[in-house]
């Protein structure tokens, strides 16, 4: 149902959020500065995409979740509990990124298939969007070249 | 009396013997046995006088005794005697009114009721006076008797508490040897000054030479007479002899130092401010530092003291409450510290993933 997978999505959004919010926070390092700013403009943009997703499930004449623990039980992407060093902050949030970008793409055929051509844009949308972190998000790892 | 020669045929009987008490309480009440027992007798045997149940005859004597004293077996159903005949008669024609009565032949006629104590007829305020005074006698003596048990019953109690209060002061002085050798014991210990009492969750060095030498842990047990120490040593749990380790309640102090030192970046050099106290009269205790220590980040801690009144370290204007006796002492603290945090920070570096909390 499309319903359920806006819900699932809705979920993992939030939880991606808050990881990059994290990262935000407690990143240290020599590219402190810029890894800084980059994190608030992924979790920032990620954060704009929660209250359209909410919205499209009660088109679909559902209820929206909207706990800790519902969003706990529906998200794809998992919680950091400890504070990695700054690469391994961009790896992970590379690999959420990834997923969601999938998961986006997902949302996208669900929508198409039941005519829901707002849904599709909005996937269509966020798919984009998490393609491009995960462009930024790699160069970063990349070895400078000599 | 007849009691007092009762009591003259006991004189072989014990005063303290319960028995002897009862046998007198028996023949007081067999003196007072009813002479007309009708339970179980036929018409004629309750026409005459019975004996009582535990009748006993007195002798007579026969030189010197009383020519007046009537037989003893007079007036009882058991054959009779001229004498108990006449008795009854005369009672008989005194209360005839002056009347001369017809008997017949063997008919005792008794209109007068005669209670034969001892077998002599005697009349009746006479014979219970007699019993009174016999039955005051009897008790007195079982009187006398009781109070006699129970004194010799005290006598006995009396006697096993004495032998309890001695057993209890031969303890006492057990006791007191005990007390004694543990007050010489610890005397000695007192007088001894490298003995050290260590107690449970004091916070040690260990000194001694093995594998845990310069560790910093708490004491969670202790051994026989306190020559040997449980350590609790970063969770190890440890045992070594008390020899080994020594009193250090500075590392705490130290580490909460270590804090304030990571919280605040921008903190002044500590030195500087330590030679501020040198020209500032307003700082107590100015005093120059014996020895320096810099524990990174430009962060300097300071020996402060002399060997009269211990040394003490000071960052800034905070000192740690605990003072060493010797220079070497506070050295290897401060030593000790540094080592740590820096493989505090090494550790740190090296990690991928640190804990948040």
């Amino acid at each position: 149902m499309l319903a359920d997978l806006l819900k699932t999505f809705l979920a993992s959004t939030y939880a991606y959020t808050v990881k990059s919010q994290y990262f935000h926070w407690n990143v240290e390092g020599p590219d402190f500065g810029e890894l800084h700013k980059f994190f608030q403009e992924i979790y920032e943009d990620a954060y704009g995409a929660v209250d359209p997703t909410a919205e499209y499930i009660r088109t679909e004449e559902d209820y929206t979740p909207g706990s800790f623990e519902r969003f706990q039980e529906l998200s794809i992407i998992t919680g950091q509990t400890k504070v990695p060093r700054a690469r391994l902050m961009i790896e992970e949030l590379l690999s959420d990124t990834q997923t969601m970008k999938d998961l986006s793409k997902q949302l996208f055929d669900a929508a198409t298939s039941v005519g829901r051509e707002d849904v599709a844009n909005f996937a269509a949308e966020r798919q984009s969007q998490h393609g491009k972190y995960v462009w930024q998000l790699k160069s970063y790892l990349k070895e400078e070249r000599a | 009396m007849a009691v007092k020669k009762l009591s003259e045929r006991r004189t072989s009987m014990s005063n303290h013997d319960f028995r002897s008490i009862l046998e007198k309480l028996t023949l007081l009440e067999s003196d007072l046995t009813p002479t007309n027992p009708t339970g179980s007798m036929n018409k004629q045997q309750k026409s005459a006088k019975q004996l009582p149940a535990l009748f006993k005859p007195k002798t007579q004597k026969i030189l010197g005794g009383d020519p007046n004293e009537k037989n003893p077996m007079s007036g009882y159903a058991v054959g009779g005697c001229e004498e108990s005949q006449e008795m009854e008669e005369d009672s008989v024609e005194d209360n005839n009114f002056g009347l001369t009565p017809v008997r017949g032949p063997d008919s005792v006629e008794s209109k007068t009721e005669l209670i034969p104590v001892r077998g002599q007829a005697v009349s009746l305020e006479e014979t219970s006076k007699v019993k009174e005074e016999a039955s005051e006698d009897v008790l007195t003596k079982v009187k006398n008797s009781f109070t006699d048990y129970l004194k010799s019953l005290e006598d006995d109690i009396k006697q096993d508490k004495d032998l309890i209060a001695k057993k209890k002061q031969d303890l006492d002085l057990k006791k007191k040897e005990l007390k004694d050798l543990a007050l010489q014991t610890k005397k000695k210990q007192e007088l001894d000054e490298d003995y050290v009492q260590f107690e449970v969750g004091d916070r040690i060095c260990v000194t001694g030479p093995n594998e845990y030498q310069g560790e910093f842990g708490d004491i969670v047990d202790l051994g026989r007479n306190s020559d040997f120490v449980i350590v609790d040593i970063d969770g190890e749990i440890v045992s070594m002899h008390a020899s080994d380790v020594e009193f250090h309640d500075d590392q705490e102090d130290v580490e909460d130092w270590e804090e304030e030192l990571d919280e605040d970046p921008t903190q002044e050099n500590p030195g500087n401010q330590a030679s501020a106290e040198l020209h500032d009269p307003t700082y107590a205790e100015c005093s120059s530092p014996v020895k320096t220590f810099d524990v990174g980040a430009e962060n300097l801690l300071e020996i402060h003291g002399d060997e009269s009144n211990g040394f003490e370290i000071r960052h800034g204007d905070r000192s740690l409450p605990t003072r060493f006796s010797k220079l070497d002492d506070a050295e290897m603290a401060l030593n000790m510290f540094k080592s740590k945090r820096d493989a505090k920070r090494a550790q740190e570096l090296n990690a991928d993933y640190i804990e948040e909390k």
